[in-house]
C-alpha cells in the first residue's frame, strides 16, 4: 500500500519536473524567452551552460523525468532501481546547475530553480519508494 | 538481515548515481575547457559555430535584403556590451539573422579609453574593423567580448589581440594582414563614422550599448534601445517591424 503511494508521488513529482523541463525545451527551440519572474531565465537559457555537447540541458532534463515516469509504470524491480538512480543523478546535476547560476552566470532562472527544488524533493521520495515493498513482490505475484 | 539485503542495492544505486553525476559535470567542464581555449589560449566558446554560414560584409552581418536592420553601437571594453553580446545576441542571430529576417550593423565606439587612460577599446576596435576588410569583423568583435577583461585594467594586451586574430581561424582569413591593417589609417574613417552616426541618431550623450532598429534601406529610426535590455525588448521591436 505504502509502495503504491510512494510510486504515485514519484510519478507526480517527475511529471511536474517534465512539465518544467518541457517548457524550457520548447522555449529553447522556439528561440523565445521563457515567461519569467526575473530577467535571469533568458540569460541562463542563452548562456553557454545551457547545452551539453550541443544538446540543450532542458531536453536532457525532460528525457530524465520522462524516464522516471516510465519507471513507475513498468512494474519491475530493475525499472524501479533505474528510475531511482536517474532521480539521484538529476539531483546531483541540478545541484551543479544551481552552482553555475550562482557563481558563473550570476543570475537565477526561476524555472530552473523550480526544477532544482523538484529534484531535491523527488530524490528522497524515490529512495523511500525503492526501500518500500511492493505487495506483489512480497507475495511473489506479478 | 532483510534490511541489509535491501540496503545493498540502494548503496549500489547511490554509488552509481554519484559516478554518473561526476561524469556529467566533468563532461560539462571539459566541453567548455576544450571549446574555450582552442587557439592561443583564447576563449572561443561557440562563436565560430554561431556565425558559421552567415554572410558578413564589412560591418554587416546577415542577409543584405533582410526586412529589418539592427544597428549596434558598442565599445569592446564596455561590460554591458559584453553581457549583451554573450547573452542576447546569440538568440537574435539564431531566430532572425539565420532566417534572413534581420541584418546587423556593428558600429564600434571608442569611448571608455579616455575614461581610463587605456588603449584597450581602440586596439580591439581597430582589429575588428581591419578584420572587416576580410569580412570577419563579427568573429573578432564576438571573440573580444568573449575574452573581455575588467574595464580600465589594460587587459587587451598584445598577446590577447594577436590571440584573437589567430583564433578567428577561418579559411581565407589572414590574421597577420588583419593585425597589420589594424595599425593603419584605413580603419580611422570607420571609427569616426560610427561616432558621428551615433551622435546624430541617438544623441551627443550616447552611451554603450545602444541600438537602432530600422527598416533596411531606410534611414528612419523605428526604435532606439539604450542599454543591455532583455532579449524580449529586442524580439518585440523586431517582430513589430516584421509584422508591418
Amino acid at each position: 500500500m505504502r509502495e503504491r503511494y510512494l510510486r504515485w508521488a514519484v510519478a507526480a513529482l517527475a511529471l511536474i519536473g517534465a512539465g518544467i523541463a518541457g517548457y524550457l525545451t520548447y522555449t529553447h527551440f522556439k528561440g523565445s524567452p521563457p515567461v519569467c519572474l526575473t530577467s535571469g531565465c533568458e540569460v541562463v537559457q542563452n548562456s553557454r551552460w545551457s547545452k551539453l555537447f550541443g544538446i540543450p540541458v532542458a531536453l536532457l532534463g525532460l528525457l530524465s523525468y520522462l524516464s522516471i515516469v516510465a519507471s513507475t509504470l513498468i512494474r519491475h524491480p530493475l525499472a524501479k532501481q533505474l528510475g531511482v538512480m536517474i532521480a539521484l543523478v538529476a539531483l546531483g546535476f541540478n545541484a551543479y546547475l544551481f552552482y553555475i547560476q550562482a557563481h558563473e552566470i550570476g543570475r537565477y532562472c526561476t524555472w530552473c530553480v523550480s526544477n532544482e527544488i523538484v529534484s531535491l524533493v523527488l530524490a528522497p521520495v524515490a529512495i523511500a519508494w525503492l526501500l518500500s515493498s511492493d505487495d506483489r513482490e512480497e507475495s511473489g505475484t506479478a | 538481515m532483510k534490511r541489509d539485503s535491501r540496503l545493498a542495492p540502494v548503496l549500489a544505486i547511490v554509488g552509481g548515481a554519484i559516478v554518473l553525476v561526476v561524469a556529467l559535470v566533468v563532461a560539462m567542464q571539459l566541453g567548455h575547457t576544450s571549446n574555450k581555449k582552442s587557439a592561443a589560449n583564447i576563449a572561443t566558446d561557440s562563436i565560430a559555430e554561431m556565425l558559421s554560414g552567415i554572410k558578413q560584409n564589412g560591418i554587416e552581418l546577415g542577409n543584405p535584403k533582410a526586412k529589418v536592420t539592427l544597428v549596434e553601437f558598442s565599445d569592446p571594453q564596455c561590460p554591458f556590451c559584453g553581457e549583451w553580446a554573450r547573452n542576447t545576441l546569440p538568440s537574435l542571430i539564431q531566430k532572425y539573422v539565420r532566417t534572413g529576417k534581420l541584418r546587423i550593423e556593428y558600429r564600434g565606439l571608442d569611448f571608455l579609453d579616455q575614461n581610463f587612460n587605456t588603449t584597450d577599446s581602440e586596439r580591439l576596435l581597430r582589429l575588428a574593423l581591419a578584420a572587416g576588410f576580410q569580412n570577419k569583423l563579427w568573429n573578432v568583435v564576438e571573440l573580444s567580448f568573449e575574452n573581455q577583461g575588467q574595464e580600465g585594467t589594460g587587459w587587451a594586451t598584445d598577446k590577447l589581440v594577436r590571440g584573437i586574430a589567430i583564433a578567428v581561424g577561418s579559411k581565407g582569413f589572414d590574421a597577420s594582414k588583419a593585425l597589420a591593417d589594424a595599425n593603419t589609417n584605413r580603419v580611422v574613417p570607420l571609427i569616426n563614422a560610427a561616432e558621428k552616426l551615433g551622435k546624430a541618431k541617438i544623441g551627443k550623450d550616447i552611451s554603450t550599448p545602444s541600438f537602432l532598429i530600422e527598416r533596411t534601406g531606410s534611414t528612419k529610426v523605428e526604435k532606439t534601445i539604450v542599454g543591455a535590455q532583455p532579449l524580449s525588448t529586442f524580439t518585440k521591436a523586431i517582430d513589430a517591424q516584421l509584422a508591418k
